[in-house]
């Protein structure tokens, strides 16, 4: 490594890490455009936003979150946390060709890979989202701790992206306070580009 | 036991702990009484103090599996093996797809339910019951602690090894990066004297053979192994333990017939096999998958075969290579000629004929999906697409 180099690295570093760290904002109830979607809430949230990925609290991230991930790659994990690679062939990785059912079982397999524990599907139907066609889908999990929880999803594969809009709460009074705002909020979601 | 696979430098800090630990300590330590509690203020109570906090944890974690009729025929397994060491064991099944099984010192065994799925008798559970037993008899976490304990890697090295914080905690149980085992001398003990219990028994003493076989092979259709194969360096590798179990196999003094009590195991599994498959697929592994269910497949009895040849079916599906999916479609045709067969097999036979231009057929196998499957989590769906298939049949 060169002198100038050796100097620049750190520079380098502390810009890279700068933009990737996450901005924070309120985002009052109304509509809100998140990516290529426009979202209409009843709710004020915290806004947390990275470039592919918002995370959405009202209370702080295990008591409510909605975690939005935009442009979801072919074999990238659903979470956008890593790619498939020969020395990982294994993971909740995003196919373009999956039917709805497997959407579904792929995010509920990364919620499993989390941490989740009896994690199980509730209801799968068809869902509209503006000239989109897409899916929804209800789940309940526990966390490690014992904690139970319950969420619904909202999921369209648009030119050969996923995007997935992921909403848990606890069981125990946020999921119900909640759940049918949030619910509402999914259904109405629309691509506006 | 141990068979799930491990990633990263602490198995091979363990091992190398244990190596030492050992040969240092293994002479010193008897082996312990039934009934026998560490002495007040000994080092053996200090690790035990721990580990019981790490149990009352585990006691109410969602892993564990709360079936009373499931739970007693492991325990009465378990108890059978130990024989007088029974009032001194707490049996512990964990909802966990991989083949794993472990031993804290206090006397918590555990069992994940990915071993119960592998396993096809009751003589395999017998042998792998009493290795685990084996470790607690000899004490094997008291050696390794009396010598590594005031090492800083120890804490992390212990709860590696035995899925047990010192701490409190349950740590590990669910990771691929979980249990480690004991070491390769620890574990070699283990495996002989778990034999001879088993076999004291009249349990079959080929059950090991056939046990280590199948690991091998599961091992060798895992692909990520082949990218990770330092990790087993220091513990006795699968073929090594397969030829001391063979060997031991042959040379063991059958004066009876060997009981496996195939009928009574595979009656207490039966009602967990779908929930058990279904987790063995979510981990997304399907070569393993494909040599784990496969092996199910090729022993099945008639009211598991329809079960069986559906989820090998999905492994082949999922997975996706050339040639899977017509293998699936051969597994969901036969699938669907058994009485067990889950309502899914012909919703997947359903979208099978679809593929192939049978749209008649197709309708058909989504409606006999509907009917067997009247509340159908995805019923939305494949009404849909009964729709459109209707719409296209003449």
């Amino acid at each position: 490594m060169t002198s100038r180099l050796r100097f620049l690295l750190p520079l380098l570093i502390v810009l890279l890490l700068a933009a990737c760290a996450p901005r924070q904002q309120l985002q009052k109830a109304g509509a809100a455009t998140v990516f290529d979607m426009q979202l209409d809430s009843a709710l004020d949230w915290s806004r947390i936003k990275r470039p592919r990925f918002e995370a959405w609290t009202i209370d702080g991230t295990d008591l409510n979150m909605l975690r939005i991930y935009s442009g979801v790659k072919a074999n990238e994990h659903v979470f956008q946390t890593v790619r498939q690679k020969n020395s990982r062939p294994d993971g909740p990785w995003f196919k373009p060709t999956m039917r709805p059912d497997e959407v579904r079982d792929v995010v509920l397999d990364a919620l499993r890979e989390e941490g989740g524990i009896n994690v199980e599907g509730g209801e799968l139907h068809p869902q509209r989202f503006g000239t989109t066609d897409g899916l929804r889908f209800d789940f309940s999990m526990t966390s490690a701790g014992g904690l139970e929880y319950r969420g619904t999803a909202a999921a369209a594969i648009r030119n050969g992206t996923l995007t997935l809009l992921l909403w848990t709460a606890p069981t125990e009074y946020y999921h119900g306070r909640d759940a049918a705002a949030v619910g509402q909020m999914l259904d109405g979601m629309k691509f506006v580009n | 036991m141990q068979a799930v696979r491990h990633t990263g430098g602490r198995w091979l800090l363990a091992a190398t702990l244990l190596s030492t630990a050992h040969a240092a300590h293994a002479a010193q330590v008897p082996p312990i009484q039934p009934g026998e509690k560490p002495a007040t203020g000994s080092t053996e109570a200090e690790l035990w103090y721990g580990v019981d906090q790490s149990e009352r944890e585990l006691k109410n974690a969602p892993v564990i599996v709360r079936d009373p009729a499931l739970n007693k025929y492991v325990h009465d397994v378990a108890c059978r093996v130990v024989g007088e060491y029974c009032r001194d064991l707490r049996v512990y099944i964990v909802d966990a797809p991989q083949f794993n099984a472990s031993m804290a010192p206090n006397g918590a065994m555990v069992v994940f339910t990915g071993a119960l799925l592998r396993m096809q008798d009751e003589s395999e559970l017998a042998l792998v019951l009493g290795h685990e037993f084996a470790h607690y008899w000899q004490r094997h976490s008291l050696r390794f602690w009396s010598s590594a304990k005031r090492t800083s890697a120890f804490t992390a090295t212990f709860s590696v090894m035995t899925g047990f914080s010192l701490a409190g905690g349950v740590v590990q149980l669910l990771g691929a990066a979980g249990l480690s085992g004991f070491g390769r001398d620890m574990e070699r003990e283990a495996d002989r004297l778990g034999f001879a219990r088993a076999t004291g028994l009249h349990y079959d003493p080929q059950a090991g053979v056939r046990v280590w076989k199948r690991m091998q092979q599961e091992e060798l259709a895992n692909k990520r192994n082949r990218h990770n194969s330092v990790v087993f360096a220091s513990h006795p590798r699968t073929a090594e333990r397969l030829q001391d179990v063979t060997t031991a196999a042959a040379a063991a003094n059958v004066d009876a017939p060997p009981i496996d009590h195939r009928s009574e195991y595979r009656a207490a599994m039966r009602p967990f096999l779908a929930r058990w498959l279904d987790a063995e697929l979510s981990r997304r592994m399907y070569d393993t998958a494909i040599q784990v269910i496969g092996d199910r497949k090729a022993g099945a009895s008639e009211d598991e075969a329809g079960l069986f040849a559906f989820y090998l079916a999905e492994a082949h599906r999922r997975r996706g290579k050339d040639g899977d999916a017509a293998t699936a479609a051969k597994l969901y045709a036969e699938a669907i000629t058994h009485a067990d067969a889950p309502a899914a097999a012909w919703r997947e036979q359903g979208h099978v004929l679809r593929a192939q231009q049978q749209p008649a057929a197709a309708a058909e196998a989504f409606r006999q999906y509907l009917t067997r499957a009247p509340a159908a989590a995805d019923r939305a769906f494949i009404e849909q697409d009964l729709k459109a298939l209707e719409a296209n049949t003449p």
